[in-house]
Order: C-alpha cells, then sequence, then structure tokens
C-alpha cells in the first residue's frame, strides 16, 4: 500500500515536501496510526507524529488524511484511496512532519473560560442536578480536543487569534447549558463582537471530522439562540 | 451599523432582513405567475399602489442591509490588511448607498406619477 506523507525539518528543510513509502502485507484491521509505526519502526525513523492511547480517547494523533481531518488511530487503512496523502492538520504552523503547533488552539480552548464558575458558597458535600440537567451535557463533554474540528473551519484558518473556533465553542455552549454554572452573562458578554463567535457561517465542516461525531455548529446555533433570549 | 457592529446584531439583522425579503419575493413571484398578461400600465398600477410601493422600498432597504452585512463578513473573514479592509467596507458602503437611493428615487417617481 503506498502512502505519501507531508515531511517538513525545520533544522534540514528549507521548505516541506511529500515523500512516499510502500507498506506490504497490511493485516486486516490495521489502523492508520499501525501503519505509521510500522513506517517508522521499519523504514524512517525520523517520520514524526503525534500518538499515545491508539483507541481514539487521548486526541493526540489528529491529522488529515486524503484531505480529511481524522484521528489516524481510529481511521482503518482498508478502503482508503491509493496513495494515503498524509498532511498536518491544516492552518496551524508545523513543528516538525505532522506535528503541529497546537498553542492558538488552547489559547482559544482556555479563552471561553472551561470550568464551572460558581458565585454562592460551594456546597459542603456535592452538586446535585436533576437527570434531566445532566443530560443537556450529553453530545458536548465528550470533546478530546482532538483539533480536527477547529483545523477544518476555514473561519479558524482565516482568524484564529480572534474567532473561538468550533471546539472552544461547543465548550462554551458545555457550561453555558451546566445548571451548576452561575456566569452565563458574562460568557456570553464575552462571546460579543463580530469574530469570537459570529466568524461561525454554520457549514458544519466540523460536524464532518469530528470523530467524537459530535455537533459543535448545533452547540453555536444554541448560543446565538440564548444569546437573542437573552437580548430581548 | 459600523465596523464595529456587534455580532449579534448584524447576525439578527441578517435574518430578519432574510426573511422578509424571503416574503416579499415568494408575494412577487406568485402575481407574477398568477398574472395572465403582465402589461407595462398593469406594472405600473402594480407598483404604484400605496402597500407595494412601501413594501418594495422596504425590500429595498433590507436589501442593503442584508448585503451590507454579507459583504462585511466576507471582508473580515478574506481581508486581512486593516487599510483595505477598510476601503473596502467603505467602498461597499458607499456603492450599496448610492444603489438604494437609485432604487428608492425611481420607485418614488411612481408614486408621484399617479
Amino acid at each position: 500500500m503506498l502512502f505519501t506523507i507531508y515531511r517538513f525539518n525545520p533544522e534540514t528543510d528549507a521548505m516541506p515536501y511529500m515523500q512516499e513509502y510502500e507498506l506490504l502485507d497490511i493485516e486486516p484491521g490495521t489502523m492508520l496510526r499501525d501503519a505509521l509505526l510500522r513506517i517508522k519502526n521499519e523504514q524512517d525513523e525520523t517520520l514524526s507524529f503525534r500518538h499515545s492511547c491508539g483507541e481514539g480517547v487521548c486526541g493526540s494523533d489528529g491529522m488529515n488524511i486524503n484531505g480529511t481531518n481524522a484521528l489516524a488511530c481510529v481511521s482503518a487503512v482498508e478502503g482508503l484511496k491509493e496513495p494515503v496523502i498524509i498532511r498536518p492538520l491544516p492552518g496551524m504552523p508545523v513543528i516538525r512532519d505532522l506535528i503541529i503547533d497546537m498553542t492558538q488552539f488552547y489559547t482559544q480552548y482556555r479563552a471561553v473560560k472551561p470550568w464551572l464558575i460558581v458565585k454562592d458558597p460551594i456546597p459542603d458535600v456535592e452538586f446535585k442536578q436533576t437527570p434531566e440537567q445532566r443530560d443537556k451535557l450529553d453530545g458536548l463533554y465528550e470533546c478530546i480536543l482532538c483539533g480536527c474540528c477547529s483545523t477544518a473551519c476555514p473561519s479558524f484558518w482565516w482568524n484564529p487569534d480572534k474567532f473561538r473556533g468550533p471546539a472552544a465553542l461547543l465548550q462554551s455552549w458545555r457550561f453555558l447549558s451546566d445548571s451548576r454554572d452561575q456566569a452565563t452573562a458574562e460568557r456570553l458578554q464575552d462571546l460579543e463582537g463580530p469574530y469570537k463567535l459570529f466568524r461561525c457561517h454554520s457549514i458544519m465542516n466540523c460536524v464532518d471530522v469530528c470523530p467524537k461525531h459530535l455537533n459543535p455548529t448545533k452547540a453555536i446555533g444554541n448560543i446565538k439562540k440564548l444569546m437573542l433570549k437573552n437580548m430581548l | 451599523m459600523t465596523y464595529q457592529a456587534k455580532g449579534l446584531q448584524a447576525w439578527l439583522y441578517q435574518r430578519l432582513t432574510g426573511a422578509f425579503m424571503a416574503l416579499y419575493i415568494l408575494y412577487f413571484l406568485w402575481v407574477i405567475f398568477s398574472t395572465e398578461r403582465m402589461s407595462y400600465a398593469l406594472w405600473l398600477e402594480w407598483f404604484s399602489h400605496p402597500l407595494m410601493n412601501t413594501a418594495t422600498g422596504l425590500f429595498i432597504i433590507h436589501l442593503a442591509v442584508h448585503a451590507w452585512v454579507g459583504m462585511r463578513d466576507i471582508v473580515l473573514d478574506y481581508v486581512s490588511y486593516d487599510a483595505l479592509r477598510l476601503m473596502m467596507l467603505a467602498c461597499i458602503s458607499f456603492f450599496l448607498i448610492i444603489i438604494s437611493l437609485g432604487m428608492l428615487r425611481i420607485l418614488f417617481s411612481l408614486a408621484l406619477i399617479i
């Protein structure tokens, strides 16, 4: 099976280039991460990429596979069009090969204050939620911050320093819809302006690529609706 | 609405103007297709009616606002140099204002004919 992989080492290369590799005897059920590890172990130990858990939980090995962002560890090589073209997640600075600098992504994530803000005295034992209140967090808390969504979003490519991006906005809605959080007004106020939230034009690239099948576009729509409700 | 228009405000304007224009266009098409022979006289009478005249005037204003928000979105997305951005926004505003005033002038001249 043929692989064409983006290579760039800032210490030795002036420009990035694409390098071809061929893997023979691929076992059924092989995931792309396994294939990359085989290339690294058997053919080229300089090939660099992030990976960790190997089962779609840690979110380390997000990459662009044949033009679509995905996690290599849960993408089966079987059925991929050859040569399999692998690039780093688009729109972000490349540190080396498939490793990108996620600073911008985390900065935007941190900016939505992804933690509970409680103004009342904190209860002695625990916060209580009804099952219905807890259900509202389903489809929101599962995000693993792999970055596939934000780096598939053209609005994030054009304004990564100003637009929060789908991943951060999904988390913003996760805390806005949490019955225990008491900073709704401040959170909404923080998102005002033409950039932070409203660069989203609902093209749903984020929904298309999310390996956890979450829906940031819907969350962003909900934030807009809540803003509108608060305004009226 | 200025360059610094609040995000929610612009977003809301775009939706409200879009909804009004959709209704207007549906009504417009319905009349066009349900009228057997549309003549200049009929057309003139239709657009000179105070209700239609006002609705069309509102449509032109809504169109300008809608186009402004959309064009502003494109500029904010794709033009990153401040000076160029400001110039483009100014040109777009100027174009939309001139073209809207032109259309409104034609429209009001109809109201004066009758």
